[in-house]
Order: C-alpha cells, then sequence, then structure tokens
C-alpha cells in the first residue's frame, strides 16, 4: 500500500487550466480502470484540465503544491479521505447513495461550507423498477430483504413500489442466523427479488445460498452488477466505471467553465446484464436488451 | 486437556457474540457492487427447462408431495402418468412404468443424487431400504422414455431421478410424529444449518407399519434411518460434498400355515457413502467428480422347513462429468464412470458373483436458430457380461412460440441381464426343490424408442399441458425358461423369449388459479402387444408360455390410468387437498390373475401455526387415503392363498414442531 501512484496526467496544459486532484480509494484494477477512462474522457471533451492522482491515506505527491480546484474522490474510502483532509469543493463518484450520505451525516460539520457533490453508483429506484416491469410485465411481487437501519433511503423504494400498485414482501433481516428462514418466508410470497447493496446481507459468503434458494423457489435474483449476473442473477441495471467516468468528465467541464458542481445525481447511462441461460432454466423468456430499453424509455416518457 | 478445551468453546462463544452484534452496522460502499463473486448458478450446470429436454418428463416438487399426503415414496409415482404403482407386500411397493413382468421393475434406472439404487443380484429397486425420508426430497424429476444415451443401462423405459434437499436448505430443527391406523407411526427429525464454509443437513427418522392383512401374511415392518448432507465450499471453484445413510429394518415375512415359509421376522440393513468434488472453472463450466458405494445386507433366519439365507449387495462407482459451454448456442456433456457390482446370495448365486463395468458418455445440446434445440447425445458401455452396447439418442425440440415447443426423438437403450438371470445356480439349501438355475448366455433386451411431444404454456390462464405420442420396441426380453418336464419346470432358466410392442398417448395438464392453488391431471392410454421370438428348452411349455406370458402381454398395461391431484389455500394457514387415482384393470404378467379397477381417492387438510423454521411454527395434517373404501385388490394374492392383498382405507395424523 506504500505504493504510490501519480499520474500527472496533462492534456493540454495552459496558465488558467484546471487542477484536479483525483483521489483513489485503492491501487485495485477497478479504481485504475476509472481513472484510465477519466483521462480518455477528458481528452474527448476536449478539456483543460490537469490531473494529480492520488490514493487515499497516502500524501499527496511533492511538488504538486499547486492549488487544486477541484477534488474527485472515486469510492468511499477516498471520499471519507476528501472530506477530512481537503477544503476545496468536492465530487464524490462511483459511490452507493446511502453510503455517501451517512458520510456526509457524519464527517461534514454544519459550518463547513464547501461544495460537495456527487455522482452514484447505484440506479435510480424509478429506473430499477421500471428495469423490472420492462423485464417481467407479469411479475408482480417484489421480494425485499434488508438490514434494519442500514437504508434511509428505503422509504423511497416504498413509496416508488406502492405508487405503481405493485406489492412489495419486504422483510428485515436482524441477524445472520435469521437470514435464510427469513429468505424462505420472502421467497415463499415473491416473484422476484431484488437485491441491494447491503453487505451484511449479499456478500460473497452468502451469495451462494442465496442464489440456490432463489433456484429452488423458482424467484429469480435481480442483481445490482455484472458480478451478480455472472453469478447466477437472472438481471441487473448497473453502471460501469467507464460510464461514470463519462459522466465525470463532463462535470468537470462544467465546474471547469462556471465554477459550479451540479446537484448529487445518479448514472446517467448504464448497462442491461441479462443471463439467458439462468433464464431459460427458470422458463423465463427474457427480451432483447434493446428491447428492454425502448420499454424503459416508453415508462419514463409515459410517466412526465 | 482438559481445561483447553474448556478454554477453547468460551473463545469459540465469545468470538461468535461479538460477530452477532456487529451485525448491519456497515454502511454500503462501492464494493458491495463490485465484488468478485463464485459463479453459483451457470447455464451449463443448470437443469434444462422441460420444454427444452430430449425426453417428456414429469416434476413431483416438495409442494406436490405434501399436496398428496403419502407418505412413502413410491406412491409419489402415481402421480406421474403411465405409471404402474402396486404392492408386492406391505414394505414391497413395484413401481414400473408401461405395466410389469413380475414384482422386479427392470427396465427403469433409479437414481439418488446421482447414485444408482436399482442393485444386484436381483436388478430391481427396494425401496423402503433406501435409506431416505420422503421429507428429504427436494423434487424428483421422471423421464418418461428412453433415456440410456444420458442414464446409461437400464434406463430402457424410464428414469426415475430423486433429488434430495440441498445441504444448504434446512436452517433450525423440526420434529414430526405421526400416527394412523394399521399401526401406521412414523418419527423424524431434521436438522440443519447454513454457513460460511459448511452446510449441512441431517435427517433421523422412524417408521412403522403393519402392512396388508396380518392374519395370513407376515409382512409388518420396522425402520430406523439416518442420513446427512454436508457441503463445504473451500472456495468459490471448489466444493466438496459428503453423503451418508444408514438404514436398519426388520420385515416380517411369512405365510399362514405354510411350513416352507413360517411367520418370521427378517433382517434388513443399508448403507451409502458418496463424495462429490466439484470444480467451476472460469465462464460456469463444470468438472464434477464422483464416487459412492451402496451396501445392502439382508438376512433371513428361517424357521420350521425354511432354511436360513442371506444376500449381500455392494456397488462403488466412480464417476467423472465435464460440463462445458461451447459458446452461446451449444452447451456439451462428457463423462466416463466405472462400476463395480458384487452380490453374495448362496440360495441364488452358488458363488459370490462380481461385475466390472464401464461407460463413456456425450451429450450435447445445440441451439441451431432462437426456436430450434437440437440434443444429440450417446453412451457407450461394457456390461461386464462380455457385450458392449452404444445408446444413441436424438431429439429435436422447436418452439414454434417461447411458450409452444414440439418435441420429436429417437433413442436406443440396452436392458442388461440381472446377475440373477445370468448366473443362478440355485444350490438348493432351501428345502424347496431347485427354484432357479440359469443356462447363461442372456444377450441385453433392446428397445427403440419414438416419440413425439408437444408442451404448451398458456401463462395468460395458468394453465400448462404436455402430451406426448410413443411407440417403444422392446425385443430379447429376458423372461423365465421352464426347463424341466418332471416337476412342473423346475428348475426354470432365463432366455430372450419375447418381444414386446408398446403405443400410447399420456399427457399432464397443470392449472393454477392462485398461490397454492391448483390442479395436475395425468391421464394415460396404453395398449401393449408381445410375440414369442426364442425358443424354448422344453417345447412342450409352449402352449403355457403362449398363454400366460404372450397371452396376458396385452392386459400387463392398463388401458386407461390417470389421476387429478387438487389443493387449495383456504384463508392464510390452512391448505386442503384431494387427490383421485384411476388405473383400469390390467395384470402383472406374472400374478396369475387379473387387478380390477382401481379407483381411490385420498384427502389432506393440513394447518400451519407460528412462524415457519421459528420456535412455535408447525403445521399439524389429517389424511385419509382412499375414503371411500373402495378396497382394491394389489398386484397379486397373498401367494397360493386366495386372500388377496386390499388396499383398505387408512387415515393418519401427523405434528410437525419447527425449532
Amino acid at each position: 500500500m506504500l505504493l504510490l501512484f501519480v499520474a500527472c496526467l496533462v492534456s493540454r496544459v495552459h496558465a488558467d487550466s484546471l487542477t484536479v486532484s483525483v483521489v483513489l480509494s485503492d491501487s485495485t484494477p477497478l479504481y485504475q480502470q476509472f481513472s484510465a477512462a477519466l483521462s480518455k474522457a477528458l481528452v474527448e471533451n476536449d478539456a483543460n484540465v490537469t490531473i494529480i492522482e492520488s490514493q487515499a491515506g497516502t500524501k499527496p505527491p511533492s511538488g504538486s503544491s499547486t492549488k487544486v480546484d477541484l477534488v474527485i474522490a472515486v469510492g468511499m474510502k477516498a471520499t471519507e479521505s476528501a472530506v477530512a483532509n481537503s477544503d476545496a469543493p468536492l465530487l464524490s463518484v462511483m459511490i452507493p447513495r446511502a453510503g455517501y450520505e451517512a458520510l456526509l451525516a457524519r464527517s461534514v460539520s454544519p459550518q463547513r461550507s464547501k461544495a460537495v457533490s456527487a455522482i452514484y453508483l447505484d440506479q435510480p429506484w424509478e429506473r430499477q423498477l421500471d428495469f423490472i416491469q420492462a423485464v417481467f410485465p407479469n411479475r408482480r411481487r417484489i421480494g425485499l430483504l434488508y438490514s434494519p437501519d442500514a437504508h434511509p433511503n428505503l422509504a423511497d423504494l416504498r413509496k416508488n413500489i406502492t405508487d405503481r400498485g405493485l406489492p412489495l414482501i419486504a422483510q428485515p433481516v436482524r441477524s445472520a442466523k435469521t437470514l435464510f428462514n427469513t429468505l424462505d418466508a420472502v421467497l415463499n410470497e415473491s416473484d422476484v427479488l431484488l437485491a441491494i447493496p447491503d453487505s451484511a446481507i449479499y456478500n460473497a459468503n452468502n451469495v451462494r445460498n442465496i442464489l440456490l434458494a432463489s433456484y429452488r423457489h423458482k424467484v429469480p435474483l435481480i442483481g445490482i452488477s455484472q458480478a451478480y449476473v455472472n453469478a447466477g442473477a437472472l438481471c441487473a441495471i448497473f453502471s460501469t466505471p467507464e460510464q461514470l467516468a463519462g459522466q465525470t468528465a463532463e462535470a468537470i467541464v462544467l465546474f471547469a467553465k462556471n465554477r459550479w458542481l451540479p446537484e448529487p445525481q445518479y448514472p446517467a447511462s448504464f448497462s442491461i446484464g441479462l443471463n439467458q441461460g439462468i433464464a431459460r432454466s427458470f422458463g423465463i423468456a427474457l427480451s432483447l436488451p434493446e428491447v428492454i430499453r425502448e420499454r424503459m424509455n416508453q415508462a419514463g416518457e409515459e410517466r412526465r | 486437556m482438559r481445561s483447553f478445551r474448556y478454554q477453547l468453546c468460551t473463545t469459540i462463544l465469545s468470538v461468535s457474540m461479538t460477530c452477532g452484534s456487529s451485525w448491519a452496522t456497515d454502511y454500503p460502499s462501492e464494493q458491495d457492487y463490485f465484488q468478485e463473486l463464485p459463479v453459483v448458478l451457470s447455464a451449463s450446470r443448470l437443469p434444462q427447462p422441460i420444454s427444452e429436454t430430449p425426453n417428456a418428463m414429469t416434476v413431483i416438487d416438495r409442494e406436490m408431495i405434501a399436496a398428496s399426503g403419502f407418505r412413502h415414496i413410491p406412491d409419489l409415482f402415481r402421480l406421474v402418468p403411465g405409471m404402474y404403482v402396486g404392492a408386492y407386500n406391505g414394505y414391497t411397493p413395484i413401481v414400473a412404468y408401461h405395466g410389469a413382468f413380475d414384482q422386479y421393475s427392470r427396465r427403469m434406472q433409479v437414481l439418488v443424487d446421482g447414485r444408482s439404487v436399482y442393485l444386484p443380484p436381483f436388478s430391481y429397486v427396494n425401496w423402503e431400504d433406501i435409506p431416505l425420508h420422503i421429507a428429504d426430497i427436494e423434487r424428483i424429476e421422471v423421464i418418461r422414455g428412453t433415456a440410456a444415451a444420458s442414464h446409461g443401462a437400464n434406463s430402457s423405459q424410464g428414469v426415475i431421478n430423486i433429488i434430495t434437499r440441498d445441504a444448504s436448505s434446512v436452517h433450525g430443527a423440526s420434529v414430526s410424529i405421526l400416527k394412523g391406523n394399521g399401526g401406521m407411526s412414523d418419527i423424524a427429525a431434521h436438522l440443519g444449518n447454513t454457513g460460511e464454509k459448511l452446510d449441512y443437513r441431517m435427517t433421523l427418522g422412524y417408521r412403522a407399519g403393519n402392512g396388508f392383512d396380518t392374519t395370513v401374511l407376515n409382512d409388518s415392518s420396522t425402520d430406523h434411518l439416518a442420513n446427512l448432507r454436508a457441503n463445504y465450499h473451500y472456495n468459490g471453484s471448489n466444493s466438496f460434498e459428503l453423503q451418508l445413510g444408514y438404514l436398519e429394518g426388520a420385515r416380517g415375512l411369512g405365510i399362514i400355515n405354510r411350513r416352507t415359509d413360517p411367520f418370521r421376522d427378517t433382517r434388513t440393513s443399508s448403507d451409502f457413502q458418496q463424495l462429490t468434488w466439484s470444480h467451476i472453472q472460469l465462464q460456469g463450466d463444470e468438472i464434477r467428480l464422483q464416487y459412492y458405494r451402496v451396501h445392502r445386507d439382508f438376512t433371513d433366519v428361517g424357521g420350521d422347513q425354511k432354511l436360513p439365507e442371506y444376500t449381500v449387495a455392494d456397488r462403488h462407482e466412480l464417476e467423472l462429468q465435464h460440463t462445458i459451454q461451447l459458446g452461446a448456442n451449444n452447451r456439451l456433456v462428457w463423462g466416463a464412470g466405472i462400476r463395480s457390482d458384487r452380490a453374495d446370495s448362496p440360495a441364488n448365486l452358488t458363488i459370490p458373483q462380481s461385475l466390472r463395468q464401464s461407460r463413456l458418455f456425450a451429450h450435447d445440446e445445440w441451439r441451431m436458430t432462437p426456436s430450434a434445440l437440437l440434443n444429440v447425445g450417446a453412451m457407450y458401455e461394457k456390461d461386464g457380461m462380455g457385450h458392449n452396447n452404444t445408446s444413441p439418442r436424438v431429439a429435436l425440440n422447436y418452439h414454434l412460440t417461447p411458450q409452444h415447443t414440439l418435441r420429436a426423438s429417437t433413442s436406443v437403450a440396452y436392458r442388461n441381464p440381472a446377475l440373477m438371470e445370468e448366473k443362478s445356480l440355485g444350490s438348493g439349501i432351501t428345502i424347496l426343490p431347485l427354484v432357479y438355475r440359469s443356462a447363461g448366455g442372456l444377450r441385453p433386451e433392446k428397445t427403440l424408442s419414438k416419440e413425439i411431444g408437444y408442451l404448451g404454456e398458456f401463462n395468460a390462464i395458468g394453465l400448462t399441458l404436455d402430451a406426448r405420442a410413443y411407440i417403444d420396441q422392446v425385443s430379447d426380453i429376458i423372461f423365465v425358461d421352464p426347463t424341466s418336464l418332471v416337476s412342473g419346470g423346475r428348475p426354470y432358466s432365463f432366455r430372450n423369449l419375447m418381444s414386446q410392442t408398446y403405443r400410447g398417448l399420456e399427457g399432464t395438464v397443470k392449472y393454477r388459479w392462485s398461490e397454492r392453488s391448483g390442479l395436475t391431471f395425468n391421464y394415460a392410454h396404453q395398449q401393449a402387444s408381445c410375440a414369442l421370438t426364442g425358443t424354448l428348452t422344453q417345447p412342450a411349455f409352449l402352449s403355457i408360455v403362449q398363454n400366460s406370458y404372450v397371452g396376458v402381454c396385452p392386459v400387463s398395461v392398463p388401458s386407461d390410468s390417470g389421476s387429478v391431484l387438487i389443493t387449495q389455500r383456504a384463508m392464510r394457514d390452512i391448505q386442503l387437498s384431494a387427490g383421485y387415482y384411476h388405473q383400469e384393470k390390467m395384470q402383472v404378467v406374472d400374478a396369475q390373475q387379473l387387478q380390477p379397477l382401481m379407483r381411490r381417492v385420498d384427502l389432506r387438510i393440513a394447518k400451519s401455526f407460528g412462524k415457519s423454521g421459528e420456535i412455535g411454527g408447525g403445521e399439524v395434517e389429517l389424511v385419509l387415503q382412499n375414503v371411500f373404501q373402495d378396497n382394491y385388490r394389489e398386484y397379486t394374492s397373498v401367494p397360493q392363498t386366495n386372500n388377496a392383498l386390499l388396499f383398505n382405507r387408512r387415515a393418519y395424523i401427523a405434528v410437525t414442531l419447527d425449532f
């Protein structure tokens, strides 16, 4: 972890170029991938930006004492570090909304006035539900497991689901011991199981038995990433580091123009992951991703 | 040492308590999205949906098992179109597809979690000796039709594939107690836990019953059984599964007033050990290596004029299977296996006999277009008796729409001679005259099967329809050959004597009107005809064989049979179900008398209470079998007496408590 990544990437150095400090949560390929995609997107946007890259928990590279105009914190750990260590405006990216909000509530003292915003990693509930309805027009009962107190924005989800007239079968999981009995109870009453980012429930150890139970009950799991789809979830919508980097680049360009950070926002673009093999085994006929996307667009327009 | 152990225990306890309290305090992070996950379900390893299988298939799931009210596994096959379920005595059921020739149903393979329980030397399934409780079953897949290409020899008419509950599917403990008339008494305890690395479930069971008619036939039985299934997940790509089972039974035997077959108790014990290593490769491909051993031991202590005898059977099998996804539209399963069978039964075989069999198989599923799926496969086998057989199968499934599928398939399968048929050398240690002395030199029975099928899903009204028409031609049927003119044919031998043609239509309609409420209707229409194709050792028996085998053949299948199972959820916690089972008259070939029309109605009412799987949760159920007392006659009479085995009205009540 002592390894220091310093990539002083200069796209076009002008005297008035924007200096952006990109703080990565660690040096794993995920963040490298984001960083590379961001540089590429900035070049494509013809942005006049100097980037200083560092890792959370390490000192900024010596000689880079230039004033930082904007901090891009990639991930939870980087955001936590940037909130504590920098006074520059902060754009937190690739971070779940619940994690971001919890972090801000804990870390930022109200008197500090630095601009803070975010590009979330999770999909808005509205989009998630449009997706579920586009994939399964006939599967209405949505099953949900959650840890109590861990998800402040579950209320939004409940409201969204109820507004659509869909039954929600949500059960809190109070301990690891009751997880699988609660899961069985939820699966008994549901048509789909919606995964959420909740590491107490959905982690690499539990996901095996969650997927096996979903298969036994013939209730497909809707994942939150491509990894879920590969593991055996039926489908997922998610945003890739590249897609998030593109959106981040646009925010940087906007900031360079008017020194203003947009409101916290959900990912603008997303990918659809489908597991055709699982679908066949569940006896579910999946539409093509383009058709699903088109249905989602239509649903969005109808709401407007 | 003592104090050290104590210390260790308290440490573990305190650690787990700390873990418990730290539940769910973390905020979601991007790692929740980008974490690596093991491939759990993958297309290359999951079973095919019914609309894409190369054979017709009936799936009996837990919900159907519960609704049926059956407490013995063989009864469940009454829910399969075209399946015959009868009884030789209170603890020896007969399960056969397309009628039966005798109490041994030799043309159907039976597997429990991939372990063959079709055992030497008689080559049949001792259903009650399997260390398995009906509640251990997750589902049963019954392949209706020839499936030797994927399941090997003896799958010539069908395959029963019992899949037990996964090690991870039982959380906590439950105890159930059942009491009924006719001495029906069951107690079972189930226990299971799911952990990060290790999942397990175990069952302890006791069951007892008086059989049919204790005054003329001693067919009561008492069983104790235990089984364990444990799965250890070494890492995301390697897991090891261990299964163990043991059963010990005391079974009555004997017929009233018969000195050569007096009332007595026999003992049976059986056990198995099974170890499976499964390795998941990138893309979800799988390598699976499985070893199992099955052992069965039967002891008849004899009495009066009946001498003691015993039969011991052992099977070891090792199988390697590799499933590969070859691109998006093609998956291949190939593998090889060796099996070693040994049987010791001095009254039947004189000396212990061994068989070493081996096989090589491959099956390819090719999605030629989005609507056309081709299944092609073959199995090459050495049967250990000098025969090398190749069993191919080709099936085309065509989806007219995703909801409507047509299937056409043709296949070949063999049924290997049983050790008892090929190598019986009865030494005459009973007082009875020598019964069987095999001439040997038998050829495997061969089945050529052709079928067309349709599967429709009418999702809007909750209805599915599965229908097929088939013609199966079986040649070289092995049957009893009377060899002596002196003592009424004894000793008998076995020969490839007959050929038989089966034609039929069968189907299943499932209709679901609400959650846990629906109907399953099964129907089969069957025809059979036979011809004598072999020569008898004693041509003088020709007319007897013509009359009693070939002549009976057309009624060896019921012309029409079927079942209806209706289940209805009433209120939130009450489940009502009714089953109707119908079978036109028929005769198992060697039964010597007709089994008349059977009509049976079973009813079940169950009420659940508390929260399932938690303390205070459970269920109480009442089951009535043959409610209208339409006492139907079983397979045969008590051998050589005129007392028919009658299935009378029965009732039981059962309570299950969860902990």
